[in-house]
């Protein structure tokens, strides 16, 4: 499985119009909502919240990866956001959050979610890819340049 | 005593010296294993001799040269007797777990009682089956030879002090050994100690048994001869359309077992509760009724393979067949269950030709132009019958392949004995060995004493200083718990201290090394849900299963599954390592 298997162009939104961080990530779970991906919205929200409550997921590099593992959730699925301004995340280098992918799952499947985590941050440590990921205008040449990108790695399992 | 101290002396410094030379880690066990191999390829030789002398003294000396004539055809009644008395007299006053048919015996020492066997075992056994078999006793050579050669091992293994489970693994060698010695059947050893002996298919049991049974063999081959254990011609499977009648001899050699099997135990019932009589009498009635029997089929005679022999090259009577299956259960029966000590398998290997041989000849009659010969349905026969008294297909196929020969037969052979297996483990849970173990002593299941698994409680091996890690611990904190613990994984647990799932080493590692994400990740983002938790007052038996069921290493404790608050931590070491003490204490350790 890739990452791209699961980020559809459906669940990219350029540009999202959140006005902070809380607000960012609800629009992408409604987002994944909207095509009945997430059972319970309000819950997984919460499980996002809290999670981010514990330690930022702003890894740097005006990259976030909020993320869930929730029963609200019962299959895995990326959405992705990208912010024309920037967010505070309270990333570890305190850099404004431009793009944000939310990543939910099941309880039960930690290893997988870990390589989706895995997957997404090592996909965004090029920085050539997030620069021209912030020029993007819509979902598909987002989707293009990350399948692109993707072609280089092995599949996840 | 002057020889023990010296070996053990002798052991210090060979230790001292293998380390030295950086040798390979069980390179002192197959060392030991060579020995064993050694000791039982003579033993199974001298059993030979036993045997074949006891028989020479009373159906030659006796029977032909003292009193020729008619007399000597009705004193053969009476040499089973004599024989079964001898045996009587001898288990009574000496060693009472000689008799009987031995492997039982054996997989018990090693199931309950960590390997140990006592050394007497041995010399007792060997002597008791040769005067039970050499006197014409119903029964094989391979149960006696199994149990020397597993005394020898276990007596290498007490006198060199090696550890319990290392004592299970020499008792396997010798076992393989003997076996491999009698039917010039090295691989079916292997397979047989494996399979039926130690139930453990671990590479570092395979080494050492595989070295005994070589070397076993290669002395058998020397002393005795190295043809195959029936000289045969080659069969094959004729037409494809064969296999269903093979399928169905599976099936009806399976009912066939359990009748062997459910005969056997209950001659030795009426033997053992309903015949008031001093203990040393029972065999000799035993031989003398076995001995009544061979009168009419003197084929009976456990020493005698012509009829197994005739059955294979195919001449067979169907009524004869018929006559002699049964003839050779009740005979097998009497010598056993009375108290004489003798081995299944040759027995089981007889019943097994005449019966394939009998469905060989229906067949044929019935579907001329598909059957192959009544001789390879006796083949295939002796396979069908052993793995249903043994529920052991692999072993029972690869006997039969070496004990002939004849490779050309495989897929019926296959295809009867796991058919055999299964119909006869549905009719009856147990085989007609651990039927043995089940009566005289405590259920074992997998190898393990259930008695000990559902007696004994956790509570008293949990680890309540391990501690668990906090859902809120970074990925560093994680790591630094999981470096100075001897576990491999870790209940999670929240503020409230109540169970929420587990860690485990496999979890992590595809993180370790991604330098950007392990500082985000927080034990709540690796851990996994908790499949089983465990509560004090929970069996060791019933944790194992849990543990074993999902593949992890420790279960987490709490007070009860609704309120999830955590205790501590139980692990598969320490449930084994009490499990092996308790039988450890029901071990008799006396000699």
């Amino acid at each position: 499985m890739r990452l791209t298997d699961i980020l559809l162009n459906d669940y990219i939104k350029i540009p999202i119009d959140a006005k902070d961080r809380d607000e960012a990530i609800k629009e992408l779970v409604m987002l994944l909502g909207q095509f009945n991906i997430i059972d319970d919205t309000d819950q997984a929200y919460k499980a996002v919240l809290d999670r981010e409550k514990i330690m930022t997921t702003g890894v740097g590099n005006g990259i976030a990866i909020p993320h869930c593992k929730d029963s609200s959730c019962p299959n895995f699925a990326v959405a992705m956001g990208v912010h024309t301004k920037g967010l505070n995340f309270e990333s570890i280098d305190k850099k404004d959050v431009r793009i944000v992918f939310l990543l939910v799952g099941p309880e039960n499947n930690p290893g997988l979610h870990i390589k989706l985590l895995s997957r997404i941050s090592r996909l965004m440590s090029n920085e050539d890819l997030r620069d021209e990921l912030l020029e993007c205008k819509t979902a598909d040449e987002a989707l293009n340049l990350l399948q692109e990108e993707e072609n280089y790695y092995f599949d996840l399992d | 005593m002057a020889f023990t101290s010296f070996v053990r002396a002798f052991h210090v410094k060979l230790l001292r010296a293998l380390y030295k030379i950086n040798a390979p880690k069980d390179f002192y066990l197959l060392f030991l294993a060579s020995i064993i191999g050694t000791l039982s390829g003579f033993g199974a030789y001298l059993l030979n001799l036993i045997i074949d002398g006891v028989k020479f003294g009373l159906f030659d000396f006796i029977g032909k040269d003292l009193f020729p004539g008619s007399i000597n055809n009705y004193l053969r009644i009476l040499f089973p007797a004599i024989g079964g008395l001898s045996v009587g007299l001898l288990t009574f006053y000496l060693s009472p777990e000689v008799k009987g048919h031995g492997i039982p015996g054996v997989m018990d020492a090693v199931a309950n009682k960590g390997g140990f066997i006592r050394r007497r075992v041995a010399l007792l056994t060997s002597i008791t089956s040769g005067l039970t078999l050499g006197s014409g006793g119903s029964a094989g050579k391979e149960g006696p030879i199994v149990q020397i050669g597993s005394a020898i091992g276990s007596g290498i293994g007490q006198l060199f002090r090696v550890s319990q489970q290392r004592l299970k693994i020499l008792a396997g060698c010798g076992a393989a050994a003997g076996l491999a010695a009698v039917f010039n059947a090295p691989i079916a050893g292997v397979v047989f100690a494996i399979e039926v002996i130690l139930a453990d298919f671990s590479l570092t049991v395979f080494t050492p048994i595989v070295i005994s049974s070589v070397i076993a063999t290669a002395i058998s081959r020397y002393m005795i001869g190295s043809s195959p254990f029936f000289a045969i011609p080659t069969y094959a499977l004729h037409s494809f359309s064969e296999l269903p009648l093979y399928m169905l001899m599976g099936f009806a050699g399976g009912v066939l077992s359990v009748i062997f099997i459910v005969t056997l135990y209950k001659v030795e019932d009426i033997f053992e509760d309903n015949l008031k009589l001093p203990i040393f009498i029972k065999p000799a009635i035993g031989g003398l009724l076995t001995g009544i029997i061979a009168y009419w089929f003197p084929e009976l005679y456990g020493f005698d393979d012509t009829a197994t022999h005739t059955a294979l090259v195919g001449r067979p009577e169907i009524l004869i067949l018929g006559i002699l299956i049964f003839a050779k259960i009740l005979a097998t029966s009497f010598t056993l269950g009375s108290g004489g000590t003798g081995g299944l398998f040759t027995p089981s290997l007889f019943i097994g030709a005449m019966f394939g041989a009998m469905f060989g000849t229906i067949v044929g009659h019935l579907f001329p132009d598909i059957a192959a010969p009544p001789g390879a349905y006796a083949l295939v026969g002796m396979g069908v019958i052993v793995a249903g008294t043994i529920h052991a297909p692999l072993s029972a196929l690869l006997i039969i392949f070496e004990v002939t020969a004849d490779y050309k037969i495989i897929l019926p052979l296959m295809l009867g004995t796991v058919t055999s297996t299964l119909v006869a483990r549905w009719l009856k849970k147990d085989s007609i060995y651990t039927m043995k173990i089940s009566l005289f002593s405590n259920r074992t299941v997998d190898g393990r004493n259930q008695d000990i698994l559902q007696t004994h409680h956790i509570q008293s091996i949990i680890n309540k200083n391990a501690m668990p890690i906090l859902n809120k611990a970074s990925f560093d904190e994680i790591l630094s718990t999981l470096m100075s613990s001897r576990y491999n994984s870790f209940p999670v647990v929240n503020s409230g201290n109540k169970v929420i799932g587990v860690i485990a080493m496999r979890d992590i590692r595809p993180v370790l090394f991604d330098r950007e994400l392990a500082p985000l990740l927080l034990a709540t983002d690796v851990m996994s849900e908790n499949i089983f938790v465990a509560h004090p007052q929970e069996t060791l038996g019933s944790a194992l299963d849990k543990m074993e069921i999902s593949d992890s290493e420790i279960l987490p404790v709490v007070d009860t599954t609704e309120t999830m608050n955590y205790i501590g931590v139980i692990s598969r070491e320490d449930i084994i390592k009490q499990y092996r003490k308790e039988s450890l204490l029901m071990t008799d350790q006396k000699d």
